[in-house]
């Protein structure tokens, strides 16, 4: 390995005729769109996410309009239906998630002193498919086929038997491709704050923000997996007649209320966690004192996040599951309580430490915590069986659930923006101003969404398009829609405040807020590339404890990789644990692959959508295209580097450039990968053995799969992890070339061996017998679908050797592929495994 | 930091084979008798509990060891609380089968 720039073989040239800001730059015009810069990315997910929000917010108003008054026909059924179900379908998956997708990849490389995130590509690709998910689903009102079987699309309601035309299909198709973002985030958020963090940073020196969000993360990557399951498997009923969820063979409609509400309940701790972080980052500030109980707060965080998938029936007490399961539910949904509580004390335990400042994002903070905590209380109630079972589906539980989801995270965001608005734009927006749109809000919201509770226990369910009058719910819905038009009066002074911040309001000033978190180190607007140099950090407050980083030009601190010899964008690789200096992580610069392969994805789920699947397929190669262009850029470790850092003698200390072992960000991302690959395995599994125990005479009844084939399935398996194996021990110690070819062949021709082999093990098998034998496709379907991507990379790996595209040193491609072989291998030997049981004689 | 999350972790496992049991009892295949569950959801109750008490002791003696803030301080707090969090949880999970005598009440 070499130490000058000139000489090593390792790492290509980035753009010597530029500077280092020019290398950091946007592109202007069009050419932004090929921007992979986290900033823009961010504030493309916050600002679309917002679109979407004040979308779903009118439809709202719609249908608080249509429930103003008894008997109305201000809107018909059909159209009502509609309504609340786009309501509730972009409010969930098109503004929450998205917007807490933003506020993480604007916000993670600046708390954290990186540069930008270790996956900027993913994140672009990700906002795309994003947005052309957000548009097929928006989409279906042109059509006259918007979804309107409720944000949960229960079966048999949403089965094409019930739901005829394609109003389901924009829903189940445009969701599923707007997932991809999620779950490509989740990735991103793990590696950059495992990864990129400063020079001292340990994990307990991170600001509290990062824990919130790379648990949510992790939630993202268990959470999300079981729904895309669930509407894939909804959509080839739809599409191919598969009777995953039909009952009168073998399917059942509960399956699909498990992989839903599997999501959907940690999709509520998915949302408010990440608010809760920003509360937590946000409350200090104001009231000048350190978060009370970090330890408290990261414990509470962490089994939050295991426990929130512990609750998942609650939403399901009322569909006839044995009492003992809806006590176990019951149980673990008030034991969640405690690490909620524990978090809203360390809250109230740091505003009773100072004075609070009452500034806009103040004034916010205090609206959550009043909200939440009712919400939270009135779930604790639902918690109980019998409760619930009396409150169900009535105007009760769509209190709790806004008290919640608004409590908890519409008030944190927008004092988030008001916090973090003058970093994006470089311009505070107005106290007098941002008082109105809170005061408006907070009283718009507790007036619309209490009086709900009273019209829940007086019985008027929800869904339903109109009500008769006598009933006591006149006057209670009236005072909810008045409500609801004065919050939507407070949003439209946050909107009006913030056009006219832009030009009106005055400039910030450096760290406005007396902040404590890095990214408040330049004056706003900050430049491209964060930090010059990459500082040291000894304190988890470095702007109220490090005096260094506060004095004098932020563009003159002393710190890591200040020299840009290969004029590539770069920034510091962290041990996941400890966070020492381990690498220097190569940046991609602006590409145009991202914005392509999402296309490719988007043309591929709307061929879908109409059923011209030639067009699938175009879409198919478009992207298979883009992305094997996107990878096709060398990898560049190999060589070594200044870091610009110091060792303990005042040694210069030279850093490898993307080191090949397991701490590695692209091994860490992969492990994200396999974790959610993981949990749609599983989540097929699950079904699996839920119609198994369910529904035992269908599934005695099913074909059985060919055992014979199964075990050669089963042995190729083994053989596959082997050459996995293999790959990743060449990989790691640079190994012969010519053995790393041969490896890729054969792992090439193992997984297309085993695809074979498990075809001829389920030929036997009518998948459209019974759901079981379908679901068993499925799981054959899922695992080969692993062994083409194994299939693919392997020849990919094996024809960049043969291009002589790889120089020495350059083996995390194999290193990687034999990572993911691994967990494919040992798919596969699960697969025949499970079908040589099922093949067994019964 | 994986000792933090190893009892959330035992919580978890202990939750599905608690769900898995109670499955595996009162679903239309009734593979298991309920007294066999009851008796199988007790020893797995027990066995995890145990383990998590163990950390839970362990993080407290590591946090009262150690002064200041060091970063060992703090994970051995988080570690404590995680702990406790999930010992309790652990121990909710039983309830039900502890306290209904059949699948339906």
């Amino acid at each position: 390995m070499s130490d000058t720039s000139q000489t090593y073989s390792g790492a290509k040239r980035g753009e010597p005729d530029k500077s280092f800001e020019e290398v950091w730059a946007t592109p202007k015009g069009a050419a932004v769109l090929s921007s992979v810069s986290h900033r823009v990315v961010g504030k493309r997910f916050l600002i679309t996410g917002f679109i979407f929000f004040l979308i779903a917010g009118v439809l709202a108003l719609l249908v608080r309009l249509q429930l103003m008054v008894p008997e109305n026909t201000f809107l018909d059924s059909e159209t009502y239906n509609q309504f609340f179900t786009m309501h509730g379908t972009i409010m969930m998956f098109l503004f929450a998630i998205p917007m807490l997708e933003g506020f993480a990849v604007y916000l993670i490389p600046l708390m954290i002193g990186a540069r930008d995130l270790v996956f900027p590509r993913l994140g672009a690709f990700g906002y795309y498919c994003y947005l052309f998910g957000g548009i097929i689903v928006l989409s279906s009102f042109i059509f006259d086929a918007a979804p309107m079987g409720g944000w949960f699309m229960y079966v048999p309601l949403s089965t094409s038997q019930y739901t005829e035309g394609m109003s389901a299909d924009f829903w189940l198709i445009g969701i599923t491709l707007a997932e991809i973002a999620s779950v490509t985030a989740a990735i991103e958020i793990i590696a950059a704050i495992l990864c990129s963090r400063a020079p001292g940073m340990t994990l307990t020196k991170m600001p509290v923000l990062m824990w919130y969000l790379l648990v949510t993360a992790f939630m993202i990557a268990i959470g999300f997996p079981p729904l895309i399951i669930g509407s894939i498997l909804l959509e080839a009923e739809r599409l191919l007649g598969l009777p995953f969820f039909d009952i009168a063979l073998g399917g059942d409609p509960l399956l699909w209320q498990h992989l839903f509400w599997l999501f959907g309940h940690p999709e509520v701790y998915i949302i408010f966690l990440p608010a809760a972080g920003m509360v937590a980052t946000m409350l200090p500030v104001f009231v000048r004192q350190p978060l009370f109980g970090y330890g408290f707060a990261v414990a509470a965080v962490i089994t939050m996040g295991f426990l929130s998938f512990g609750l998942w029936a609650h939403h399901m007490f009322a569909t006839g599951l044995p009492v003992m399961s809806l006590s176990l539910f019951s149980a673990a949904s008030t034991m969640v309580a405690v690490p909620t509580g524990v978090q809203i004390f360390c809250f109230i335990a740091t505003l009773s430490l100072g004075k609070p400042r009452m500034a806009v994002p103040m004034y916010f903070i205090l609206g959550f915590l009043f909200i939440f905590v009712l919400g939270g209380l009135t779930g604790v109630m639902l918690a109980a069986v019998p409760f619930n079972l009396q409150a169900h589906d009535s105007y009760f539980v769509v209190a709790h659930l806004h008290y919640v989801l608004i409590g908890g995270f519409v008030f944190p965001m927008f004092g988030a923006l008001y916090y973090w608005v003058p970093h994006f734009t470089g311009r505070m927006m107005s106290d007098r101003l941002g008082k109105w749109a809170f005061w408006l809000m907070f009283s718009g919201f507790n007036l619309a969404f209490f009086m709900m509770h009273l019209t829940g226990m007086r019985g008027m369910p929800r869904r339903v398009a109109s009500y008769p009058a006598g009933l006591g719910w006149d006057r209670l819905n009236m005072l909810s829609t008045v409500g609801a038009f004065i919050l939507a009066a407070g949003i439209a002074v946050f909107i009006v405040d913030f056009f006219r911040h832009r030009t009106k309001g005055p400039l910030a000033g450096r760290d406005p807020w007396g902040a404590a978190t890095l990214e408040w180190l330049y004056p706003p607007v900050a430049p491209g590339y964060n930090f010059r140099a990459i500082p040291e950090i000894t304190s988890r407050e470095p702007l109220w404890d490090q005096p260094n980083l506060t004095t004098g030009d932020p563009a003159q601190i002393d710190g890591a990789l200040r020299d840009s010899v290969d004029h590539r964008r770069e920034t510091i690789g962290s041990d996941p644990i400890s966070g020492a200096p381990i690498q220097i992580l190569r940046l991609p610069h602006p590409t145009w692959f991202p914005l392509i392969a999402a296309a490719g994805l988007a043309i591929l789920f709307t061929g879908a959508l109409v059923s011209w699947y030639w067009l699938s397929g175009v879409g198919a190669v478009i992207a298979l295209i883009a992305i094997t262009g996107w990878m096709w850029e060398p990898s560049d470790s190999g060589a070594r580097r200044n870091s610009g850092l110091h060792d303990a003698r005042g040694k210069p200390v030279s850093l490898p450039v993307n080191i090949v072992d397991r701490r590695s960000h692209l091994y860490v991302g992969l492990t994200g990968t396999l974790l959610i690959l993981s949990a749609l395995y599983a989540s097929i599994l699950f079904a699996g053995f839920y119609l198994w125990n369910t529904q035992p005479d269908f599934a005695n009844a099913t074909q059985r799969p060919a055992r014979m084939f199964a075990l050669f399935t089963f042995g190729i398996g083994v053989a596959l992890f082997a050459l996995s194996w293999m790959s990743s021990r060449i990989a790691q110690f640079d190994g012969p070339r010519f053995l790393a070819f041969a490896i890729n062949i054969l792992l090439a021709i193992g997984s297309v061996g085993a695809a074979l082999t498990l075809f001829l093990a389920l030929r036997p098998v009518d998948p459209y017998s019974t759901a079981f034998a379908a679901v068993g496709w499925a799981l054959g379907a899922f695992t080969g679908a692993n062994m083409a991507v194994v299939l693919y990379w392997s020849l990919f790996n094996g024809l960049r050797k043969l291009c002589g595209c790889v120089a020495a040193g350059q083996t995390l491609p194999d290193f990687l592929l034999g990572a993911y072989g691994k967990a494919t291998a040992l798919m596969v030997v699960f697969t025949a495994g499970a079908f040589l049981v099922a093949g067994a004689p019964q | 930091m994986t000792r933090a999350i190893r009892p959330a972790l035992i919580w978890a496992l202990h939750f599905v084979a608690i769900y898995a049991l109670i499955s595996a009892a009162c679903a239309p295949r009734q593979l298991m008798d309920v007294d066999v569950m009851r008796a199988t959801a007790s020893l797995i109750t027990l066995g995890g509990a145990i383990l998590v008490l163990f950390w839970l002791l362990s993080a407290g003696r590591a946090a009262r060891q150690t002064a200041g803030d060091t970063t060992d301080v703090v994970i051995a707090r988080i570690t404590w609380w995680c702990a406790l969090i999930s010992l309790c949880a652990i121990t909710l999970n039983l309830a039900p089968i502890a306290f209904l005598g059949t699948c339906t009440g």
